[in-house]
């Protein structure tokens, strides 16, 4: 079985499961290794924190298809759990979702969702958001379901309708993707708990997905009690992007300050220590592998 | 084998998908021809492993037949093939082609060749780095022009002891090809191909290197001598 395989299978246990998946959104591969090695179940590789690791700019659309796919790539390859991927609008009309999908399955990413803003679209807890009319993300998901070639990537509907219309519009808006094809549900959004509720008696058997950024329209809430209220998937889209800018920032004025990182070095990874987090030996020990002593003893043992 | 399937070779998506409904069982993205495409230099040297692979998972979209990919000399030593073809398998690949030459791997008639350390090293390396029991790596024999007959089967004999799923022969003539078919061989042996090349008894295959890309570029360099450099109104127009 092909890692892609596994990927897909390991994803879709988990969002079927009963264990509520804890997913990380990670600027780059390096925050998808430390997000697996401590703990994430997933990866989400979204457009937040790629539109600023790559382009430091806000997510408003300016991060394309190629780019997000290829980022998604990268944190795919990098690590060794489930990759799902934020395909925004499918970067176009029904031809161009097909690509998105066709893609972004071939790169071994374990789902995607695909959402109902126009485009240019923005991160769903900015302003001034629009959606489109229900029936363009309705068949973009029929064009979703029917290019992929594995009916384990599983397909995710976003509407960020809550925001245009309010919550009875989105969950309508949710149920005709799911009737379109999608597998996963996720309204984007939400502004209290008892809207969270009210999305999960709309869709008490299908996995729904929780979006918890810090500042953002819904209320920041633990995970055991999003799980309490029925949601299978709970995704945090900034906090390492967040992170990642407060102790950068917080170096670079210690550094121009202070003439040297010294007083910083505690709250660094070690040379060492990053050295092995990034799998040094690891390379290290492949090259030995095939060193010319061995292939010369080798060669004589063949002729 | 009676029939010795050839492997029509490409290097845009343009030509790849003109061929995609051919009767063949792969194409070969020759690492030539998506230099050319890519950079305009017809030079499999120049690419990189991440610029092919990038062209390579574009190309995967339009075909769901094998495709053969260009590991060249693996972009560096073994464990960049290790690296290349773990990045090549994932970009789609089903078949991957190991030449003996010498890294970077230039397109050229007579290229300089790895040592057999280096090279076994890096088939090691291809072999160990494939993710899917389907997936396969070709050995390609390039030493011919350098380095002789003798040595060719020397190598062909140590080479054919390794888990891969066959081995091209280049730059190769008729002399060469009775002598290396003659050899026993437990893999396929494949040839590179050009246009009016006869079947060969104990040729499995034929990997064309560029015979679409090379007639397509005789015609447009014909073309290109009648394109007008301006378009002229005619006097009585001017008048």
């Amino acid at each position: 079985m092909s890692k892609a395989q596994r990927m897909r299978q390991a994803f879709q246990t988990m969002a079927f499961g009963t264990e509520i998946m804890k997913m990380f959104v990670a600027p780059d591969a390096l925050g998808a290794k430390i997000a697996q090695r401590n703990g994430a179940d997933a990866v989400f590789a979204a457009g937040y924190a790629t539109a600023a690791a790559n382009l430091a700019l806000p997510d408003r659309g300016i991060a394309d298809f190629g780019l997000m796919l290829e980022k998604c790539r990268q944190i795919v390859n990098a690590i060794d759990i489930p990759v799902f991927a934020d395909a925004d609008t499918g970067y176009g009309d029904l031809d161009n979702v097909a690509r998105t999908v066709a893609s972004y399955e071939q790169i071994g990413a374990a789902g995607i969702f695909l959402e109902d803003q126009t485009w240019p679209k923005r991160c769903g807890h900015m302003a001034n958001k629009a959606v489109e009319p229900t029936e363009v993300l309705e068949a973009k998901i029929r064009r979703a379901v029917a290019t992929r070639k594995h009916s384990d990537f599983l397909i995710m509907s976003r509407t960020d309708a809550r925001a245009v219309y309010g919550l009875d519009e989105a969950i309508a808006r949710s149920k005709r993707y799911q009737a379109a094809g999608a597998d996963l549900v996720f309204i984007e959004a939400p502004r209290s708990q008892a809207e969270f509720e009210q999305i999960h008696a709309a869709f008490p058997d299908t996995p729904l997905m929780a979006n918890m950024i810090e500042g953002g329209q819904t209320p920041l809430m633990a995970t055991q009690d999003l799980q309490r209220l029925g949601f299978r998937i709970v995704v945090y889209p900034t906090a390492m992007t967040y992170t990642t800018a407060y102790a950068e920032e917080h170096l670079v004025q210690t550094m121009i300050k202070e003439g040297t990182t010294a007083s910083c070095e505690d709250q660094m990874m070690t040379f060492e220590r990053f050295n092995q987090f990034v799998g040094l030996d690891d390379v290290n020990g492949r090259e030995a592998r095939y060193a010319p002593e061995k292939m010369r003893t080798e060669l004589a043992q063949r002729a | 084998m009676e029939n010795a399937p050839l492997y029509p070779a490409f290097g845009s998506g343009q030509t790849l998908a003109l061929l995609r409904d051919h009767p063949a069982q792969g194409f070969f993205m020759a690492g030539s021809l998506a230099a050319s495409t890519l950079l305009g230099v017809r030079d499999a040297g120049m690419l990189s492993c991440s610029e092919y692979a990038a062209h390579l998972r574009r190309m995967r979209l339009l075909t769901d037949k094998p495709l053969i990919a260009d590991l060249q000399s693996g972009f560096g030593n073994p464990m960049n093939t290790y690296y290349a073809t773990q990045e090549l398998e994932r970009s789609g690949a089903n078949r991957l082609i190991l030449s003996d030459q010498r890294y970077p791997a230039h397109t050229q008639d007579c290229p300089p060749i790895a040592t057999d350390v280096d090279f076994l090293g890096k088939l090691h390396a291809a072999l160990d780095a494939v993710d899917d029991e389907n997936t396969q790596i070709w050995a390609l024999l390039e030493g011919m022009p350098t380095q002789g007959l003798e040595a060719t089967m020397a190598k062909l004999a140590w080479v054919d002891q390794l888990p891969i799923g066959a081995i091209v022969i280049a730059h190769w003539d008729r002399d060469i090809l009775m002598a290396l078919t003659a050899m026993p061989h437990q893999h396929r042996l494949i040839a590179t191909w050009q246009p009016n090349v006869p079947a060969f008894p104990g040729i499995d295959g034929w990997l064309d290197t560029g015979y679409l890309a090379d007639t397509a570029g005789n015609w447009q360099r014909q073309l290109i001598t009648n394109l007008p450099a301006a378009l002229t109104l005619p006097k009585e127009v001017l008048k």
